[in-house]
């Protein structure tokens, strides 16, 4: 899976959001809010094919969760992010 | 996640930053001042940076006011050091601010299926033909209101005349008194079952929301799905259209929430089935 290449974080106070450029038109219509551990597997992310499994991983490693419910949580925003057109398999 | 909201001030400075960078930024409507030429909800605007022409009497700017709030607004008059501006929909009201509190020009205006550029025939019609006096936009706009009423009356009726039973009928009704529409326009789902009522009401817990892009888009999914399915004979008897999502239009999270909702209901409750794939891990 990949993120999309046109997908940017922002920090708009405290808030992380996703936002989508087209050319030189940053687009804040549809945004998506993200928590710590979303936006630190998407930043990871960025420019590099990666699956459920990596997220998994980063999850565990950062913050010391166990396999299964990194892998749960891993899935949980994958799906979220695909729905959204964010990522692409 | 309900939704993100954000407050203007921290939200346009943002969008400032930003145009610092981007050549563009689009954003969303909120506030029916602009109203005819700019719907909220439904349009989307286009902000780029100034230029030298952008302070130019019926250009639509981003501004901070005298009173330091955020306004898109039409400029109605331009002296040295004052700029007058006034929104198409607002009748009398009109703010002022100095030229170096005008931040961003307005140079598209995004509808639901077409962008009205500036410069275009449209938008220079909008510039150059909009009344002045406060008497015409009246009522010019209790017309507008009343035609918009008159639609969505229309659309409820022919979907009521459409219906032939009590079950597998939805119907989304925009809401909203005289008074309401000057700055919202909701949207409000009615289920004519009275025992998804009960199942939902026990479903709505806030612990497990999603976000609205998520019941968005599922529910784009489930509607094409369930209209086309009120078309087939032998399914039709329980599918009655739905008449009045449309993609691109934001109806908010509630409504969002309890159509998605009403889908499960009938897929896992009733047992009739409308999806082949499913949402995973919705609980339940």
């Amino acid at each position: 899976m990949k993120i999309k290449e046109n997908i940017k974080i922002k920090q708009i106070g405290e808030e992380s959001i996703l936002v989508c450029h087209d050319g030189g038109t940053l687009n804040y219509t549809r945004i998506i809010s993200l928590n710590k551990s979303a936006e630190f597997l998407i930043s990871e992310s960025f420019g590099r094919d990666f699956t459920l499994q990596d997220w998994a991983e980063r999850l565990t490693g950062k913050y010391g969760i166990s396999k299964a419910q990194a892998m749960a949580d891993a899935r949980a925003l994958v799906e979220k992010l695909i729905q959204a057109g964010v990522v692409y398999e | 996640m309900v939704s993100l909201i954000i407050p203007n001030e921290i939200f346009f400075l943002h969008i400032l930053e930003e145009l610092n960078s981007f050549h563009a930024v689009k954003i969303p409507v909120k506030g029916s001042s602009m109203l005819p030429f700019i719907r909220p909800l439904s349009d989307e605007i286009e902000l780029t940076g100034l230029n030298e022409e952008s302070i130019t009497k019926g250009n639509i700017v981003l501004a901070r006011t005298s009173e330091n709030k955020f306004i898109v607004h039409r400029i109605e008059k331009v002296e040295k050091d004052v700029i007058t501006l006034r929104g198409d929909g607002n009748l009398s009201l009109r703010e002022q601010c100095d030229k170096k509190n005008i931040f961003a020009e307005v140079t598209a205006v995004y509808k639901k299926k077409r962008t009205i550029r500036k410069g275009s025939f449209e938008w220079n019609l909008a510039k150059e033909c909009w009344f002045s006096s406060p008497l015409l936009r009246r009522i010019y706009l209790k017309i507008d209101r009343s035609m918009k009423n008159l639609f969505y009356f229309l659309i409820v009726v022919a979907f009521l005349a459409a219906c032939s039973g009590p079950r597998g009928m939805v119907k989304i009704e925009m809401e909203g008194n005289e008074a309401a529409q000057e700055d919202s326009v909701e949207y409000e789902l009615v289920v004519f079952d009275t025992g998804f009522e009960t199942w939902y009401a026990l479903q709505n817990s806030p612990a497990r929301y999603r976000s609205q892009q998520y019941y968005e888009g599922w529910n784009q999914q489930y509607v094409s799905e369930w209209n086309y399915l009120a078309t087939q004979p032998r399914r039709r008897s329980f599918f009655q259209p739905i008449v009045g999502y449309e993609p691109g239009v934001d109806y908010g999270f509630e409504l969002n929430h309890k159509l998605f909702y009403y889908f499960q209901y009938v897929e896992r409750v009733l047992r009739i089935p409308i999806l082949s794939n499913h949402p995973s891990g919705v609980i339940y």
